[in-house]
């Protein structure tokens, strides 16, 4: 019969507990050091991640325990495809199949935990919307306001010229 | 994040707008400049320069990123490949005839880059030149700018004065074709006087525009692409007129033909291969060592601003100084230089006369500087020497990405 690995909670800004197995907590590296300063504290068994909110901690957590499972292909840089289906397996491809402000959520969760894997992912699906884009494409996709001058774009478009239709 | 929302991307530190960035090639970071004041402060100071090489060991060209972005972990990288042929399905295959045709390269050779970025390509195949335009992507073909016996195992493309100056190897000749059509507007072989059998390869233009400079070499007998057991390379020039046309005799009107600058003893070109200014202004030649069986080194001379006319009975008008020391013996064929910043690239093959496709270990390097800025160019009496020009990087290697005989590279900015 298989020992039952220890868990530990996980506890989001808004106070509430997630249970996780110790190999999920300690893909963040920030928990995993957590974790090391407290080792000799047996009763600890909490980790407070106030800048995480709960529906961003599932997320995290979910993305965790699947790579456990099975680990993300590495990203190639650059990015080949702009379809995320084209770069990883289906799961991570449909894990950051989301609205904008939770993947840039996921990013910031990503990189405050120190998971590089969600980083890598959730940051090449941002410039998977990026990629083959016109800028007022860009602009339409992220709502970002045009605060260039007419003359100012005309001489950065002139300074990264590449064809015209780009 | 609880206490402060972050719902938008500008809403990013840089660092994470930096992360989302290096996913992306250059071409797709020159659009991302152009969205935002923001997000142009943040892609200004990443190097977005393009290098465009012709990989002629599987017919091949790629763009690719002319930085290793490493600071900001941006891995230098191909941007694209394409087939560097005509969409045609059907062409008719070329039949090589003759001894230089027997051994010629089956691809294409060298590249020049117009100001709209379109770039035209010496394709054996074809025996012509090829263009192709800037696209989303990269590049595409556009047309077969000029093909024919005329242009027969094409080398050396320099762009200039709205024309295209085209080597043919087999022919040993220089042609001017028009930018526009394609049409032969002249053409200019050997001056009189010049002995030997010989084969031109890399072409450049002064920058005051009024000479071609060319590397050439008589051949031995054999394959004519190989060094021989004697330095035989030399500089051609090739006069032209201040609207680009080739220099006339004034009494009967004839093209006066390239000739070879006379040189100092000491400047041993063996199969010269690809001259290239700096932005200093100083003439950089690949070419073998003196010794044929040593590895490849870029020679580094100066030119007088005023060239002397041809047969000025061996007046030294070449000032030798010496060669990159870090890229010795690396076997390179093709130089380009930024024209932005110091820095210098090279692609290096390993086979001897970089047409045996046999060979997938080839490198595009970089080296930080050209090295004169340590110059003291009012010295007349240093000897040439090894100059140093900091580490040698690849940024594109062999090992990891196939690279089957990259050979002539050109810096777009």
């Amino acid at each position: 019969m298989d020992v039952e690995e220890s868990t530990i909670n996980l506890v989001s800004a808004e106070g509430d507990s997630s249970p996780v197995p110790l190999s999920v907590a300690k893909m963040s590296e920030l928990v995993r050091s957590m974790m090391d300063e407290e080792a000799e504290d047996d009763d600890v068994k909490e980790i407070p991640l106030p800048n995480v909110k709960s529906q961003v901690l599932h997320k995290v957590i979910e993305f965790c325990e699947h790579h456990l499972k099975e680990p993300m292909t590495e990203i190639e840089k650059p990015l080949k495809s702009n379809s995320m289906s084209d770069v990883v397996q289906k799961f991570y491809a449909d894990f950051v199949d989301i609205e904008q402000v939770l993947l840039f959520e996921l990013i910031l969760a990503a990189n405050y935990m120190d998971i590089k894997p969600l980083l890598d992912l959730t940051c090449a699906t941002v410039a998977s919307m990026i990629k083959g884009k016109t800028p007022e494409d860009i602009r339409t996709t992220f709502n970002i306001t045009n605060d260039f001058s007419p003359e100012e774009e005309a001489q950065v478009r002139e300074e990264n010229k590449w064809c015209e239709e780009a | 994040m609880s206490s402060r929302p972050v719902l938008t991307l500008e809403g990013l530190s840089e660092d994470l707008q930096l992360k989302i960035f290096g996913h992306l090639n250059v071409l797709d970071l020159r659009v991302a400049a152009c969205v935002c004041r923001h997000w142009n402060s943040v892609i200004k100071p990443l190097d977005l320069g393009l290098l465009v090489m012709t990989i002629s060991g599987s017919n091949e060209v790629a763009l690719l990123s002319s930085s290793s972005f490493s600071k900001t972990s941006i891995t230098s990288s191909i941007v694209q490949r394409f087939a560097a042929s005509p969409n045609c399905r059907k062409r008719k295959r070329y039949t090589p005839q003759t001894t230089r045709g027997r051994f010629a390269f089956q691809w294409p050779t060298c590249l020049a880059v117009g100001p709209e970025k379109q770039l035209y390509l010496s394709q054996y195949k074809v025996q012509g030149v090829l263009e192709f335009r800037p696209c989303p992507k990269g590049y595409q073909y556009r047309r077969t700018l000029a093909s024919g016996r005329n242009l027969a195992s094409p080398e050396g493309l320099v762009l200039a004065h709205n024309s295209l100056y085209v080597v043919s190897t087999q022919n040993a000749t220089i042609s001017r074709l028009s930018l526009s059509t394609g049409a032969l507007l002249e053409r200019a072989g050997p001056s009189h006087g010049m002995n030997g059998f010989w084969a031109l390869w890399g072409m450049t233009i002064s920058p005051c525009q009024r000479y071609l400079l060319i590397a050439g070499h008589i051949c031995g007998e054999g394959d004519f692409r190989q060094p021989t057991d004697t330095p035989t390379g030399a500089i051609l020039c090739l006069d032209l007129q201040p609207n680009g046309s080739f220099q006339r005799n004034q009494r009967q009107g004839t093209i006066v033909g390239y000739y070879a600058i006379p040189a100092p003893a000491s400047l041993a070109l063996n199969r010269p291969s690809d001259p290239q200014y700096c932005r200093h202004g100083m003439l950089h030649v690949s070419t073998f060592a003196p010794n044929a069986t040593g590895g490849r080194r870029i020679q580094k001379f100066c030119l007088p601003k005023q060239q002397k006319p041809p047969n000025n009975h061996g007046e030294d008008v070449i000032r030798h100084w010496g060669w990159l020391q870090e890229a010795d013996r690396v076997n390179s064929w093709g130089i380009a230089f930024s024209t932005k910043t110091d820095q210098v690239f090279l692609t290096s093959s390993n086979t001897r006369n970089s047409a045996n496709a046999t060979n997938n270990g080839g490198q595009i390097l970089q080296l930080p500087t050209c090295g004169c800025h340590q110059l003291d160019l009012a010295s007349n009496t240093k000897p040439p020497h090894a100059i140093s020009c900091g580490d040698l990087t690849a940024l594109v290697d062999g090992q990891r990405v196939e690279l089957n005989q990259p050979y002539y590279v050109r810096s777009i900015d």
